[in-house]
């Protein structure tokens, strides 16, 4: 199955697009199209729901809005994934992080929406590395510098 | 003895701290960060006013706090201005109200203000940049910069850009 999902945003060039490629592909898709307008006509699909684990999990590919929130929760989750960039943002925030994250190789970047359906051709076959947190101590130094205020 | 220091020491009331959360990830980041330090502050909230997904996400209760979010790309410059002060004048009425001894935020916009009052009364002012700064600068961020006492950077690229950061790990 291939899960795509916009959180809480809109997105309706990437779910138009999917919908319109969702007749060729061979698996199942499923679209989660939050507050977008376009409502999909070829593909099972959803605005909201309490809980998009059960999807994740069903999912053999996410295919993801590149905000920072998902993409690290998918790369913990360990779930391949395509990020689409939504550069409909003026200033093009997300460019940066994805960039980042798919040269180490943890996810497959899609900066521009011309590219998704090669890119869903061939996720079955791209290979990508887990992703591992470095140790965190912002909080330690945070303590520190407030335990010395008294 | 022992006993009696420790139960002194246990009813000192827990500092008092304000967390800015913003939305996505900015929130995301922060409640992470705030469930890292535990609960031995008093935590008080401070969102944007439409934000309808913050405030669920909070585990360690606090007072919430809101305020207006001039939103730049919809409105003109003279409404974005009159949103600005608003956002301000709210934002000074809920710091002398909660009183902190330290702000928190992660890179949100309404961060901003609230940060340089704090900084004029003597609140220490804590920022960590969002995660999603890899080797460029938000305006946020450049801003905060001049007004922390503790500034964090979640990839190391990024003390090219503020050469003064702290790097101590990612939140994500």
């Amino acid at each position: 199955m291939i899960f795509v999902t916009v959180g809480t945003t809109d997105f309706d060039q990437l779910v138009e697009l999917v919908d319109r490629l969702a007749p060729s592909l061979l698996d199942r898709v499923v679209v989660q199209i939050g507050n977008g307008q376009y409502v999909p006509r070829n593909c099972e699909h959803f605005r909201f729901a309490p809980s998009l684990d059960p999807y994740y999990d069903e999912a053999d590919i996410v295919v993801a809005h590149g905000g920072l929130g998902i993409t690290m929760e998918l790369l913990a989750k360990g779930k391949k994934s395509i990020s689409v960039e939504n550069t409909t943002y003026a200033d093009h925030h997300q460019t940066d992080i994805l960039r980042a994250l798919a040269r180490e190789g943890y996810l497959i970047w899609c900066q521009d929406l011309g590219e998704l359906p090669s890119l869903l051709e061939h996720a079955p076959t791209m290979k990508v590395r887990p992703y591992v947190a470095p140790p965190c101590r912002i909080a330690e130094v945070i303590q520190g510098f407030l335990s010395r205020l008294g | 003895m022992t006993s009696s220091l420790n139960s002194h020491n246990s009813e000192k009331r827990p500092m008092r701290v304000l967390v800015v959360l913003g939305e996505g990830g900015h929130t995301t980041q922060m409640l992470r960060l705030v469930q890292l330090l535990g609960p031995i502050y008093d935590y008080s909230y401070l969102m944007p006013k439409h934000d309808q997904t913050s405030e669920r996400k909070i585990a360690i209760a606090g007072r919430m706090y809101r305020a207006i979010v001039p939103r730049t790309k919809q409105s003109s410059p003279l409404e974005t201005l009159r949103l600005s002060l608003l956002c301000a004048v709210q934002e000074l009425r809920i710091l002398l109200g909660v009183r902190p001894k330290a702000i928190l935020s992660a890179g949100a916009g309404i961060a901003v203000p609230l940060s340089f009052f704090g900084r004029l009364l003597g609140v220490k002012i804590i920022h960590v940049e969002s995660a999603s700064r890899v080797r460029t600068s938000s305006l946020t961020g450049k801003i905060m910069y001049r007004i922390a006492h503790l500034f964090f950077v979640q990839w190391e690229p990024l003390k090219e850009k503020f050469p003064k950061a702290i790097y101590a790990g990612r939140l994500l």
